[in-house]
């Protein structure tokens, strides 16, 4: 409470993760995290972390697991809401409106309406390929035919998954492969034209040439979207992402661009969290 | 593919606030509108008990709370009327544990048998089976009581009476069967692997595992079973209405006949008790009875069964 | 192979009860099947020389030969029409409230115990409530409104009950997906979750009609006509505007009450005639409970 009187307007600069905005961050801010702290019940899980979301550029979270950075994530979207006793303090700002997002006061589904999520494992519907796509649209109230079959394709393409499924559009969604799974579900959170792509560990439950996939796609997609992607694979985010963020124990320890963090990381504990020495 | 250069107007699904009102308007009501059929159960309960007591308690104003629950005489159609509920309890405590001795043994027996002994493709072919005969309606249970075992009863104990608890209380036995045999089923099945795999590593068999493991771990799990059964046989009408016999008697002899509390009140539905007459009135008297002996059995049966599930 | 060394006789004793035990269960469910099985074919036995065309066609008479099913099975059909229109919405309702809004308050505790309660309360309570509260209270009379009422209460925790069980086995990522995807809670459950858990709502609400065409006790109590020589007014009329709800105000009876009457007759001609309307009653019941089994069946098959 007091933090949200005091640092409102004051740019957070933190002792113990000083971390300057990166010089070659040129792209414009699509969100920025404000002192964020959560807590599940009287458990702290993240702590007072503070850090921008670039525009069009894949910013990778990482970290040992139970870090937060998946609880992080799902800040973003208010997914915690669904669960009881959990709260948030400080803010997330969403640009370029400067709506924030955990207020209360802001109606979750705003955001949600507006930034779009990819989860861990495939959840496809017990629906068809179509209609799974369609979802987000039907939720936005869109009945028109014509736009539903177009936006069906375009997101399917976009996804790289038309040419497999063109076919059998109304077959169910579980006949397809992991892979194919979630990349229908990446063509699912595409199709409503979300402004911010939120992918968590999207590739965790799948195998290499999958994960290959959808590397690929994420790469392509930041031409148009804004992405933060959780990944505990420290080789997907060198290879995915422009900025990273590195976890541990629900504290941000260091954010920067992906290469500088890779290469000459300021914090002792990244150099060993990225050299392998735990995690 | 990479210049492929992308030029999308994002929001271009974003609703229109015209839309998303119209959506909080139809949650909202949705909302209050399944918030109404949840609380209509508890209206039903309500409703129950209301009825139950508004005429239950003029009648006992007029009998008196004691003689109900004391006088040995259950004659409310004669022209001295007597209002004891005893012999009508006799009738239904005896019908009832008829039906507990076939039940209990055989339904603990197969349970164990299911839980501990089956192969899994004999349990899922006697599940359903055991689901479907749940689905016999009770009247033609009453039928068989009535007409087939009372009959081959009268060959094995000359001069049993067409009517009599004996059979209606068997009868009744095979009906709970199946409810009892799934509940503590579900009881043994509760009690985790770990606990069986510690036995066999002792060297027990199958047998010794069941009855020195699993059935002390599903103990409470398996009397919620037996007092479920009992509250289902206690409120059971139309086996007890057909073949029991319509006389409210004070015997624990299952070799007569004798009224059951739910029999009493067929009974008098089934004549023309006038609205408000004390007659009319004695039936939501027993009803109350029955309700709240139920109610007990339910209670206690529901509250170990859930503090059976916490220990798991 | 090594041959086997001799086990310990303990062991061996122990085996044997093992097998000593095993073969009494399959005794008792021997017995306890060929019990049942015994008694519906005697049933069908005796009553299916009467199953003929006139039967279902013909009023209660009291000449054995003569008598028929008609107003029972035309008043057990339109029963169950006031059954499934009141209980299938107020019962999936409940349902989806307690599992997917209610939060944990008292008022949720409150409905959630009742209705574990009201799933043991016997069914002839209810009838005592129906005579009580809607022939004398509310004046519905001794109707076919009455009875529909009467059984559909009686038969809204099993599906409440059906429904939450089908809502709570589907996986939490659903949810999470369907939000995330910007659906409020009510298109999250009649957009997904909904179409999701049919089969299992389906079953129980399948289960709950067969129970509600088989009750015979709650029916009795309301003042069900044992003998009838007349159907309800027909819901269809000639003129405008052509649908008439006249018949739910009508006297009536059920099959169920028609095998009571039929059984407690002294002749056995009617006992024979019970029989009959037995077979029909459970050929009805078992195969909507046959029914149920088979959409959960094929519902948990093609979940895998």
């Amino acid at each position: 409470m007091k933090a949200d009187a005091a640092l409102a307007t004051t740019p957070a600069v933190r002792r113990d993760s000083p971390h300057a905005e990166p010089a070659a961050a040129t792209r414009p801010v699509k969100a920025r995290v404000e002192r964020l702290s959560f807590w599940y019940g009287s458990k702290q899980a993240l702590f007072d972390i503070t850090m921008p979301i670039h525009e069009r550029c894949v910013t990778a979270l990482i970290g040992p697991s139970g870090c937060g950075k998946s609880t992080f994530l799902r800040c973003f979207n208010r997914m915690h809401d669904l669960y009881p006793n959990n709260r948030y303090a400080g803010h997330i700002w969403l640009e370029p409106e400067g709506i924030d997002i955990i207020s209360p006061k802001t109606d979750p589904m705003v955001p949600r309406l507006r930034i779009g999520m990819v989860f861990q494992k495939p959840n496809p519907f017990p629906k068809s390929i179509y209609e799974n796509v369609a979802a987000g649209l039907r939720i936005r109230g869109v009945r028109n035919r014509a736009i539903l079959d177009e936006q069906v394709e375009k997101s399917l393409r976009r996804a790289a998954l038309w040419d497999e499924v063109k076919d059998r559009l109304h077959a169910s969604a579980f006949d397809l492969s992991g892979g194919q799974q979630q990349r229908l579900c990446i063509a699912r959170a595409l199709a409503p034209e979300p402004e911010v792509l939120l992918l968590d560990e999207p590739t965790s439950a799948l195998d290499p040439i999958a994960t290959a996939h959808i590397e690929e796609l994420v790469d392509e997609l930041r031409e148009s979207y804004t992405i933060v992607i959780v990944t505990h694979n420290m080789q997907q985010a060198a290879r995915v992402s422009q900025f990273t963020g590195f976890f541990h124990l629900g504290k941000l320890i260091e954010f920067g661009e992906t290469e500088q963090i890779f290469t000459t990381p300021r914090e002792s504990m990244t150099q060993d969290y990225i050299t392998g020495r735990f995690g | 593919m990479k210049s492929k250069q992308d030029s999308d107007s994002h929001g271009r699904f974003a609703p229109s606030s015209a839309f998303l009102r119209r959506r909080a308007l139809r949650a909202r009501l949705m909302h209050t509108l399944l918030l109404l059929t949840g609380t209509l159960s508890v209206l039903v309960t309500a409703g129950i008990v209301y009825t139950l007591v508004r005429d239950a308690v003029p009648f006992f104003a007029e009998v008196g709370l004691l003689t109900f629950l004391t006088d040995t005489q259950w004659t409310p159609l004669f022209a001295q009327p007597r209002y004891g509920i005893l012999p009508l309890l006799a009738g239904t405590l005896t019908t009832s544990l008829i039906a507990l001795l076939v039940a209990i043994p055989a339904g603990t027996v197969l349970a164990i048998y299911l839980s501990e002994f089956a192969q899994r493709r004999l349990r899922e072919v006697v599940k359903p089976v055991l689901e479907l005969l749940a689905g016999v309606p009770t009247v033609v249970y009453g039928y068989f009581a009535l007409l087939v075992v009372t009959p081959l009863l009268q060959r094995l104990i000359p001069g049993l009476p067409g009517f009599n608890m004996l059979s209606a209380g068997l009868v009744m036995g095979i009906m709970i069967l199946p409810y009892v045999v799934s509940l503590a089923e579900d009881a043994m099945r509760a009690v985790p692997d770990a606990l069986r795999e510690g036995a066999y590593a002792l060297g027990f068999s199958r047998l010794q595992t069941a009855v020195r493991v699993v059935i002390p771990g599903a103990f409470s799990g398996l009397t919620a079973a037996y007092l479920l059964g009992m509250a289902r046989a206690v409120g059971e009408t139309m086996v007890v209405a057909i073949a029991a016999g319509q006389n409210p008697r004070l015997t624990f002899n299952p070799l007569e006949g004798a009224a059951t509390i739910t029999t009493y009140i067929v009974q008098v539905s089934l004549g023309d008790a006038p609205y408000g007459s004390l007659a009319y009135r004695s039936i939501f008297a027993a009803g109350l009875t029955l309700f709240v002996v139920t109610l007990l059995f339910n209670i206690l049966g529901f509250w170990l069964r859930r503090r059976f599930r916490e220990v798991y | 192979m090594h041959p086997s060394p001799d086990p310990l006789p303990r062991i061996r004793a122990a085996r044997r009860r093992d097998l000593l035990f095993a073969t009494a269960a399959l005794v008792v469910l021997f017995i306890a099947s060929l019990v049942l099985f015994g008694l519906i074919l005697d049933l069908v036995v005796r009553g299916a020389p009467h199953l003929d065309a006139d039967f279902f066609t013909n009023y209660p008479s009291r000449r054995p030969s003569r008598a028929g099913i008609l107003p029972a099975w035309v008043g057990t059909t339109l029963v169950m029409l006031v059954v499934a229109v009141l209980a299938i919405p107020l019962g999936v309702g409940a349902g989806i409230y307690l599992e997917e809004y209610a939060r944990r308050n008292w008022l949720n505790d409150v409905i959630e115990i009742n209705i574990t309660n009201l799933a043991g309360v016997p069914s002839i309570i209810y009838g005592l409530l129906a005579l009580g509260l809607f022939v004398h209270g509310v004046g519905l009379g001794e109707s076919i409104l009455t009875a529909g009422l009467t059984l559909a209460l009686l038969i809204l925790p099993i599906i409440v009950v059906a429904t939450r069980e089908a809502l709570r086995a589907l996986p939490r990522e659903m949810r999470e997906g369907a939000f995330a995807l910007g659906a409020d809670r009510w298109q999250t459950v009649a957009l997904f979750l909904l179409p999701a858990a049919r089969p299992g709502i389906l079953t129980g609400i399948i289960v709950g009609l067969s129970r509600a065409i088989g009750e015979t006790a709650p029916v009795i109590t309301i003042g069900a006509l044992t003998f009838i020589a007349f159907l309800p007014p027909p819901p269809i009329t000639a003129e405008f505007p052509w649908i008439s709800f006249d018949w739910l105000w009508s006297p009536f009876t059920v099959l169920p009450i028609q095998m009571f009457n039929w059984t407690s007759r002294p002749q056995p001609a009617f006992h024979e005639l019970a029989a009959a309307a037995g077979v029909v009653l459970l050929v009805m019941t078992l195969a909507m409970n046959a029914l149920a089994i088979y959409v959960r069946y094929r519902a948990r098959r093609l979940l895998g």
